[in-house]
């Protein structure tokens, strides 16, 4: 099973964007529930700049 | 001489569409909750947005209890399609550009997080370059 169907089952009630999280160029994190992580993600990469990004499950349409 | 911020349109799947290419800038906001800026990645830049737009998980980072804003409900395209929106005012940082605008976080997380105009791009010069680019000028 790949890891984006793993991802789609296990957080299927947790909505459809998948964030991932960075310091710097190096991916530390990736999941659903980012506002439970974030604060034990900073503590341990103090002094980094961390960037998110995401991208969506679900196709959607832009209008 | 004026700067210029160049936002990419980035390869995506479409429900309509096999591809389609759509405008994601990146963000620094700022975070009252973790007291420090926070690069958002992949933005969408919406002209047909009248609000911007966070999804839940994104706003309670930025904000710690986002439902103390006011809330409204909040239609797409569909009238039936109805989400609670909270407005809470945020820092955002584009290029060297600092300003306040309102956000609409949503209760929900299927929400991309999204710049509208109100705010956001209505305060910026951009030009839109043929469905490739779009280029910021400060």
């Amino acid at each position: 099973m790949t890891l984006k169907k793993k991802l789609i089952l296990k957080n299927k009630n947790q909505g459809s964007i998948i964030y991932t999280v960075k310091a710097g160029d190096n991916v530390i994190w990736e999941g659903k529930d980012l506002h439970k992580k974030f604060k034990d993600l900073k503590a341990s990469n103090r002094g980094k700049q961390l960037t998110i990004s995401w991208r969506n499950m679900k196709e959607y349409l832009s209008v | 001489m004026s700067k210029k911020l160049i936002v990419p349109y980035v390869n995506e799947e479409s429900n309509v569409f096999h591809r389609i290419r759509r405008p994601k800038m990146s963000l620094a906001i700022y975070s009252r909750c973790f007291k420090c800026w926070i690069n958002i990645e992949d933005i969408l830049a919406d002209t047909g947005a009248d609000i911007s737009v966070l999804p839940e998980s994104l706003g309670i980072l930025l904000v710690g209890n986002y439902k103390k804003g006011d809330k409204h409900k909040i239609t797409g395209l569909l009238p039936n399609n109805v989400a609670s929106m909270y407005i809470n005012k945020l820092s955002i940082r584009l290029g060297d550009k600092v300003f306040r605008t309102d956000f609409a976080i949503s209760n929900s997380n299927d929400v991309p997080p999204t710049l509208g105009r109100i705010g956001g791009l209505d305060k910026l010069n951009i030009q839109y370059n043929r469905g490739k680019k779009l280029i910021i000028h400060f």
